[in-house]
């Protein structure tokens, strides 16, 4: 069946609503990658063996990313008419006792985290409700906005994860899903929906922070053959799991951003470039795209509105460099990804030389909901230049590791504490790296700055993707400096000099620095090099390698001194 | 390789753009490896310059490998988290665990970065299979004894 009309959407609506409020009982499992690493496919097996054994009548669904990362294995029950049940550390021991208490119709109270008698639907504002009465055995539960888990939060990008199984799309649509997408085909003129895009401030959350609505009026307006919009799903940064959870939780809200955005720019075609050796998160975006296809979401004459539009699926085949706007068009057109100078913007030339856009996962999930519910609503959000909402993936040495997505400006403290549960017990908090390698670290006495673009590049740090790492006081700097530096090394391309060259050198004196036979003048070497590579390499890559070795240096001198003078790591890290 | 397979994965991507990394990852996953002859058999079918396809094969030399790889792939995570969480010594570990008793050509050890599950750094993941460092190594010895 082809989509053609408001109706036809809401027929597979209905159809998800009957999905996700069924008749008969509905458990669900996280099967995102740290639920899988906590045995999660077990607990599905075991769950089946178990539901049968009992003679239990209820479906089994996969679903994607909740966040509470440190609650995994996490399941979900949904009995028709009572409110869905979380539960948190689900391993298979624990599973007859479950489901002993499923067929009973009662609560496992040992491992239930909350209740939930309705959802909030951030794209339209609407709430999903799975029961209207709690019964009394359920009433010393928790609620849902009772968990303390999600009172920081505002779940705007990852609206979907965890929620859904996000290989139908019937759910997705369920919870106002491709709503927005038949606004702006029939309702709006790709110019209004660029303008709603500017005026919602919404900016890239790749690393750079570029507003979002004027990189796609500048591609609007270049001329040539064939436009592109192109989806970066290659995670470079080493520490940032979330966009392999959004893409596993919620594939169909990357595809809705795209078609929106090809739309608006008036391009035909659409390419998610995926990072090669991810099967899983291959498949559910292939299915995705599929569906969308038979459902002619993609295709020809999209919504009778004479746009046609398709969207393939790429596998890259290179790491950190590739995230690099050219070097991963390059990569796309089956070349080596080396990035090029980049007096033409991409927006102009880019893909095959034709104005192309590019934005990641998480930029491409907020275009629907500013689409769905206007620029007015979403520019509440957020601070005065940086609009909408943040996700982050906190882990490191942190009590609870999890994928959380907070409105900007909320402080890296309440981060910490209130969503990561502090570092653990006996330690110190020592340092935060915001936005991967290009963020550097900041100090713990700057704990109180704000998840904002420009408060956090005044202080030379960056948004960057939001992979945030806390780092208590076991953690060396020059160590972590050597880290970095060594990870630039091996991703450098080697085109250009002061970057294939300039990180080798750091890495040598770091090296040095750290087997106890640095040197006094070492510092300023370090200082030397940085300038020269923040001036002179080709691309952001080279630019940004020195930013770790400059904030280690600004703010823990005193670390780096100790090494050279008195041979001695503080952190005990180092083997001098 | 069989050419006739080669064949099929060339007609599989005939009306993409820019296909060749697709077909190089499609010949990787069947084979293990680039067999020279494939590549060169690749270059003639779509007027690639060989040294060309030599470029991107070995510019990404962590994707494609043109010697066989071991049967049984360990991926050692050294994201910054793992990093934290010492998944240097857990590498170590890993290599003597690997190297007990010798014959380790059945495995194929690789570093690296990230691999998106850092609640429970240092992770490894075996076969695609996600691990915590013990596990991980109780896994590899089950291997070893099924070859």
């Amino acid at each position: 069946m082809k989509v053609k009309s408001i109706r036809d959407l809401n027929k597979l609506k209905s159809e998800g609503e009957k999905l996700l409020r069924p008749r008969k009982i509905r458990i669900q499992v996280g099967t995102a990658p740290c639920a899988l690493s906590k045995g999660a496919k077990d607990v599905m097996e075991k769950l089946k063996e178990e539901l049968e054994h009992q003679k239990v009548d209820a479906t089994i669904m996969p679903v994607g990313c909740i966040g509470i990362c440190y609650e995994e294995p996490i399941v979900e029950v949904i009995a028709p008419g009572k409110p869905k049940l979380t539960y948190g550390r689900i391993t298979t021991d624990k599973v007859p006792s479950l489901v002993k208490a499923i067929a009973k119709g009662k609560a496992l109270k040992k491992n239930v985290l909350y209740r939930t008698s309705e959802e909030d639907l951030i794209i339209n504002g609407k709430t999903f409700r799975y029961a209207s009465k709690t019964p009394p055995e359920f009433k010393k539960i928790p609620t849902l906005k009772e968990f303390k888990f999600f009172h920081p939060q505002l779940r705007v990008t990852l609206r979907n994860a965890g929620l859904i199984n996000p290989e139908t799309i019937e759910e997705y649509i369920a919870r106002g899903g491709y709503a927005a997408f038949h606004k702006a085909l029939t309702k709006m003129t790709p110019d209004k929906i660029i303008e709603e895009v500017i005026k919602s401030g919404l900016r890239g959350r790749g690393g750079g922070g570029f507003p979002t609505g004027s990189k796609w009026k500048t591609c609007r307006e270049a001329k040539g053959k064939g436009k592109y919009v192109l989806c970066n799903c290659s995670e470079g940064d080493p520490g940032i799991g979330m966009h392999k959870s959004l893409i596993e939780s919620d594939p169909h809200s990357i595809l809705e951003g795209l078609i929106i955005g090809g739309y608006a720019i008036g391009a035909k075609e659409g390419y998610i470039y995926l990072h090669y050796g991810n099967s899983s998160a291959k498949e559910k975006l292939q299915k995705s795209i599929n569906q969308a296809n038979t459902y002619g979401f993609l295709g020809e004459n999209i919504l009778n509105s004479g746009f046609n539009f398709s969207i393939t699926l790429k596998e890259g085949a290179g790491g950190y460099v590739c995230g690099e706007s050219t070097a991963l068009m390059a990569s796309l057109e089956g070349r080596a990804g080396e990035p090029r100078p980049k007096y033409i913007h991409t927006a102009e030339k880019g893909l095959w030389d034709s104005p192309t856009i590019l934005n990641n996962v998480e930029t491409w999930c907020n275009v629907p909901p500013i689409i769905l519910r206007g620029a007015t609503w979403y520019s509440k959000i957020g601070t005065k230049g940086s609009k909408g909402t943040k996700v982050i993936s906190l882990s490191g040495n942190i009590n609870r590791s999890c994928l959380v997505e907070v409105p900007m400006g909320t402080t890296l403290k309440e981060i910490i504490n209130n969503l990561g549960g502090g570092v653990p017990k006996g330690n110190k908090l020592k340092a935060i790296q915001v936005g991967g390698p290009p963020a550097g670290v900041l100090p713990a006495a700057l704990v109180d700055l704000p998840i904002d673009f420009d408060e956090l590049r005044k202080v030379g740090s960056l948004l960057g993707s939001g992979g945030m790492i806390i780092m208590d006081d076991k953690t060396c700097m020059v160590d972590l400096a050597k880290y970095f530096i060594t990870f630039l090394e091996e991703e450098s391309c080697g085109r250009c000099v002061p970057c294939r060259e300039g990180v080798k050198r750091m890495r040598e004196v770091l090296d040095g620095i750290s087997i106890a036979i640095g040197k006094e003048e070492d510092l300023n070497l370090l200082q030397q090099l940085s300038e020269c590579l923040s001036q002179a390499s080709l691309c952001d890559l080279g630019k940004s390698a020195p930013n770790i070795v400059l904030s280690t240096l600004r703010h823990f001198k005193e670390e780096y001194q100790t090494h050279i003078e008195q041979q001695v790591c503080p952190a005990k890290r180092c083997t001098m | 390789m069989d050419i006739k397979k080669v064949n099929e994965i060339i007609e599989k991507h005939k009306a993409e753009k820019g296909a060749l990394t697709s077909i190089l990852h499609n010949i990787q996953e069947q084979e293990g490896y680039l067999p020279e002859e494939a590549l060169g058999y690749l270059s003639d079918r779509l007027h690639i310059p060989l040294s060309e396809i030599f470029r991107v094969v070995t510019y990404f030399d962590k994707a494609f490998s043109l010697e066989p790889r071991g049967k049984h792939i360990i991926k050692v995570c050294q994201g910054t988290t793992c990093h934290l969480k010492h998944s240097d010594q857990a590498l170590i570990e890993i290599k003597e665990e690997l190297d007990k008793n010798g014959e380790n050509g059945h495995f194929y050890l690789e570093k690296v970065r990230c691999l998106g599950c850092c609640a429970e750094a240092p992770v490894i993941e075996i076969d695609g299979v996600m691990f915590d460092k013990d596990t991980a190594k109780g896994t590899i010895i089950k291997l070893k004894s099924e070859k």
